[in-house]
């Protein structure tokens, strides 16, 4: 009957290595040799690889095309976006677009207010010749006079008065 | 008087892997400005990245939006990109920081759920095995227990010795690339490997004898 010999943890050690092909020639002579005199270290190296078998037995993971396309969605959009998408860009965009209408209103507001005050403050040539029509009307006559108040006095002897013009009053 | 030339061996290394793994081929590409080729990447390593992802988590949704997030940093640090290692072990290593990054937030959450006194998580396998078998084909059935009672063994493991068993198993890495992915020594993955083998053997060790679900429960109990 063969003998019954407990493997050291060293031993232990180079089993797995041994099946997972990481030994060096010399250490497979050396673990060949103990497992030809020892059944429970057979025993161990079957067991060790039915169980890790067994790990075959795990559920496949199938991942569908369209992570590729997300995932080179993500990486390029933030590679574009510097990074990272920023969640407040939309409500940023929309008050950049009111503070712009903002200003763009109260610019023009500005130019209608100006242009208004403008045409009251400032002396229009057309406005004053208007103002002064019946002045420019008899200019020819003051020019010939070249004295108001003697036309004024004669306006005011009925005699000499104008019964169809109203009075010149300069 | 001759020059005294200067030994370049990171350099010739790093040529040597680039042209050994077309991968980092490709990422040599996407540091250039070639989109199309990223998405080559991402069309690679999808599926693979997303089933370590939610082996390593337990969570198919999270998983999809980790492999997401790594797909980002490995793209938005291309400008910086090495080749150093296989792209695989960049990407795997990437990924472990991100899940444990995710790991370490979680177990925030949880300390709160157990104060509040609820913990979903930690149904007996029993209670899984019972919800998931229920209405199913006896076929089904027990291709769907066999299911459960593998991920439940796996989840009994620690991180590291989870990713790397999925490391070695799934992506077939040698001892060297896991190191280089988990940032250990090869001795050290050596042991976490014999160690993570051992605990799944002794979890599963019941199952493969007697072939059926029993073992496993009579083990649990």
């Amino acid at each position: 009957m063969a003998k019954i010999t407990r493997l050291s943890g060293e031993e232990r050690e180079n089993l797995v290595a041994y099946l997972d092909g990481e030994l060096d020639p010399q250490q497979i002579r050396e673990i060949e040799l103990a497992l030809g005199r020892s059944p429970v270290a057979r025993h161990d190296v079957d067991m060790l690889a039915r169980t890790w078998d067994l790990l075959d037995n795990l559920p496949q993971q199938q991942v569908g095309e369209q992570f590729v396309t997300e995932t080179m969605s993500l990486v390029i959009g933030a590679e574009l976006g510097d990074e990272e998408v920023d969640p407040l860009a939309p409500l940023k965009a929309r008050n950049r677009t009111l503070w712009w209408s903002f200003a763009v209103g109260l610019v023009s507001l500005a130019l209608v207010g100006g242009y208004v005050v403008a045409g009251y403050v400032v002396p229009n040539e057309t406005d004053e010749l208007l103002r002064d029509y019946e002045i420019v009307a008899e200019l020819d006559k003051y020019l010939e006079a070249e004295d108001a108040e003697y036309l004024q006095k004669l306006a005011d002897i009925k005699e000499f008065a104008d019964p169809e013009e109203p009075h010149a009053n300069p | 008087m001759a020059k005294h030339k200067e030994p370049v061996p990171e350099k010739s290394a790093a040529a040597t892997l680039a042209v050994k793994d077309p991968d980092a081929r490709l990422m040599l590409r996407v540091k250039e400005g070639d989109d199309q080729a990223f998405s080559q990447l991402v069309t690679i390593y999808h599926e693979r990245l997303v089933g370590v992802l939610t082996h390593l988590i337990d969570d198919r949704q999270g998983a999809e939006d980790l492999a997401q997030e790594v797909f980002l940093r490995i793209y938005k640090a291309r400008h910086g990109y090495e080749v150093t290692a296989r792209f695989s072990t960049y990407l795997f290593q990437i990924a472990n920081n991100l899940a444990s990054n995710r790991r370490r937030d979680e177990g925030r959450r949880r300390v709160v759920d157990l104060k509040s006194g609820e913990n979903a998580g930690d149904r007996p396998l029993e209670q899984s095995l019972a919800a998931s078998s229920s209405l199913m084909p006896a076929r089904q059935v027990a291709r769907t227990e066999l299911q459960t009672v593998v991920q439940e063994a796996l989840l009994t493991l620690n991180d590291s010795q989870r990713m790397a068993v999925l490391l070695s198993k799934f992506e077939e890495m040698s001892y060297t690339d896991i190191a280089a992915t988990l940032q250990l020594s090869v001795p050290a993955v050596k042991s976490l490997l014999a160690r993570a083998r051992e605990n799944l053997r002794a979890r599963l060790e019941p199952y493969v004898r007697q072939g059926t679900l029993r073992g496993a429960r009579e083990s649990a109990g």
